[in-house]
């Protein structure tokens, strides 16, 4: 199982290289001259010259790219912002508990109504909860964040005063973004709930216990939904790595200073290194949270842990 | 047999299944009896109402596409339809167990089979966590195996153990009556007669009444007291082993007999039943099986045949029998073999063929 571990997170390194590599080479591709931003408007042409030359931007390309990547292997350094002269790394760490404390807040609402609502409706299959649940759900995943999330602040905050709209200081500050953020992810995982039982309600295995005489909620948690949980952790998941990555549109409207919002600004100031920085460290959690997941599975599934510990039988 | 002793007693019981708009009568009217301690051989063709039945008596119809439309299933006297849901449960796995036909999907894959088989115990014995585990493992030794096993996953097992592990489960509550939904079609010829001993060898023990729905005419003789012929979700003829093979008295049953393969003869092509096992959302009036019957008048299109006894233990469903309500009894098929031998070993062209699928 550890080196099950070891082995997914070697093979991050590949990964790692390739994202870096596509990501590297399209900001090459895009417009404007960063040594001409940095310099600012009306600076002399010399000056910016200059400028092109200390940050390496004459260079070859391959040669830029390999620079890059010593500096994030020998120093994890990734690079100095433009606009603010101070290393990246600072600035995405600065700005990640933010989105991490964001993150959790959103996926724990989405767990916490998602997952209930999924066991009533596979349950209740066709019944008038189940329908009104499915119907709600649609509605959940195709609600615009930039719309939900202002009609949220224009009812909670404007009108009825309840909830702060912008800021982030306190659990207060974390209610509605996080449900902004995490009805689209509670939809989803309402819909992997429902679907994923409905699979494991119909297996064989489950008349089994029925015939032994385990009443119908026992059947429920210990045996459906544990055998449904799967294909459900997985989108779990996958929502995290997504929130995880920054919610841009959320943080914007709630003025959190998160990786999304640092993206967003990076962008308009086209600072390079703070974009590039932010996609690695983004796609490097997101790979992590998978491996995560996968980790998971072995709990879950003993077929799973079986194959797992296989692959360490076979290279002894 | 005096309805008294009986242990389960089915009366023209209906089930429906609705498909797509479309009703279908899995279940037409059934009538079964089993006394204590007797093996029932329930046997037909794929689609004539076994399973449903034998879900209808521990109420495991699928919800909510099938239900119970008519008839009553007495346990101990008792109409099972009638009991409220905690009362039921009680009975299943308790008084009622059920095995089922596949093995390889009928255990739970994330749970270790030690724990499934104390589950069952954990809902019907008042026992300590350590008494359950002793009596799990123990389940597993009377089953032929290793308890040091019980920690294993289903995935860990064969088809064949996990049908032992299936059967271990119950019986771990020693339950009065034994529902086996063909458990041995699913497994290999060889491990076939493995299984089926056990479940031989297992009856004895338990005393148990069983019954062994499968469309085996081999394990019928081998396993059985008394056999239900079902076509089209109704007994069409009911009796002992003996008079099952030997005094064939229905063309349906007489038919399964004749698609056996012979060991002794040189057969070219294997014998089958003309025509297929008719459309349950359309049975066909009258006698359900005249549109394959060799012997079928204008009547039987017409006429459901009533039931006819024709000895204390054997009953057809066929106008062909009327006339020996009379008395003298005569089976439509000549039979060579003059019954000196026991029930459960018939001869001649009936003889089971083990592992054969009628």
């Amino acid at each position: 199982m550890i080196r099950y571990v070891l082995k997914r997170i070697l093979a991050l390194i590949p990964i790692f290289v390739a994202v870096s590599f596509v990501i590297f080479s399209l900001l090459q591709l895009t417009p404007g001259d960063p040594a001409s931003i940095v310099a600012g408007t009306g600076a002399p042409k010399e000056a910016v010259e200059q400028l092109r030359e200390e940050m390496g931007l004459n260079d070859p390309f391959l040669v830029r790219y390999f620079n890059y990547l010593k500096g994030i292997v020998t120093k994890f350094d990734l690079g100095t912002s433009y606009e603010t002269k101070t290393p990246v790394t600072e600035r995405i760490l600065t700005a990640f508990p933010a989105t991490l404390r964001l993150a959790l807040a959103s996926i724990l609402f989405a767990i916490v109504v998602g997952l209930p609502i999924g066991i009533i409706s596979a349950t209740k299959q066709y019944s008038v909860l189940d329908n009104t649940f499915m119907v709600i759900a649609l509605i959940g995943i195709s609600l615009p964040v930039f719309w939900s999330g202002l009609m949220l602040i224009l009812l909670f905050s404007v009108k009825l005063r309840w909830l702060p709209s912008s800021g982030f200081s306190t659990i207060r500050h974390l209610i509605l973004p996080g449900i902004t953020l995490g009805a689209q992810s509670a939809a989803m995982i309402t819909r992997m709930t429902r679907s994923s039982m409905l699979d494991v309600i119909r297996q064989d295995y489950i008349r089994t216990v029925r015939a032994k005489g385990l009443p119908e909620l026992g059947i429920t948690f210990s045996h459906v939904l544990r055998n449904a949980l799967i294909p459900i952790v997985t989108v779990i998941g996958l929502q995290f790595g997504q929130l995880i990555g920054g919610a841009v549109l959320t943080e914007t409207i709630f003025s959190i200073p998160g990786i999304g919002r640092l993206m967003v600004q990076a962008l308009k100031t086209r600072d390079y290194p703070v974009i590039l920085g932010s996609v690695l460290f983004i796609s490097l959690l997101f790979c992590l949270t998978n491996l995560v997941i996968d980790v998971v599975y072995a709990y879950l599934d003993p077929k799973i842990k079986a194959q797992y510990s296989r692959e360490r039988g076979k290279k002894a | 047999m005096s309805e008294k002793n009986n242990l389960l007693e089915i009366r023209d019981l209906r089930v429906e299944y609705r498909s797509g708009g479309r009703i279908v009568h899995a279940v037409n009217g059934l009538d079964l009896s089993i006394g204590e301690g007797e093996t029932l051989g329930f046997v037909g063709e794929t689609g004539a109402g076994k399973t449903s039945t034998a879900l209808a008596v521990l109420r495991i119809l699928p919800q909510p596409l099938s239900k119970v439309t008519g008839g009553e299933i007495l346990f101990r006297g008792k109409n099972l339809l009638e009991h409220d849901n905690k009362t039921m449960r009680q009975i299943r796995g308790k008084e009622i167990a059920m095995i089922f036909q596949d093995p390889m999907t009928s255990l739970d894959p994330v749970k270790r089979v030690s724990d499934q088989i104390e589950e069952m115990l954990r809902l019907h014995e008042n026992l300590s966590r350590k008494e359950l585990r002793e009596r799990a493992l123990q389940m597993l030794e009377v089953v032929g195996i290793d308890r040091n096993r019980g920690n294993d996953y289903p995935h860990q097992f064969s088809g064949g153990m996990k049908q032992r592990v299936v059967i271990a489960m119950a019986l771990s509550c020693n339950p009065a009556l034994l529902i086996a939904d063909e458990p041995t079609t699913a497994l290999d010829v060889t491990i076939q007669a493995q299984v089926l001993e056990l479940m031989k060898k297992l009856k004895e023990q338990y005393r148990m009444s069983m019954i062994m729905i499968t469309h085996d005419l081999g394990i019928v003789a081998e396993i059985c007291d008394n056999v239900a012929i079902m076509y089209a979700g109704q007994v069409v003829e009911y009796g002992t082993v003996r008079e099952i093979y030997r005094n064939t008295a229905h063309p349906y049953t007489q038919a399964l007999f004749d698609s056996i393969p012979s060991l002794t003869e040189d057969q070219e092509e294997l014998k089958m039943i003309q025509g297929l096992t008719p459309d349950p959302t359309a049975i066909p009036t009258g006698c359900a099986f005249h549109p394959r019957c060799p012997y079928a008048t204008e009547r039987c299109a017409r006429e459901a045949p009533k039931k006819i006894k024709l000895s204390d233990t054997h009953t057809v469903r066929c106008f062909r029998h009327e006339e020996s309500l009379s008395g003298e009894r005569k089976s439509p098929i000549t039979d060579e073999g003059t019954g000196e031998k026991t029930a459960s070993e018939p001869q001649n062209h009936h003889s089971p063929v083990k592992g054969g699928r009628a």
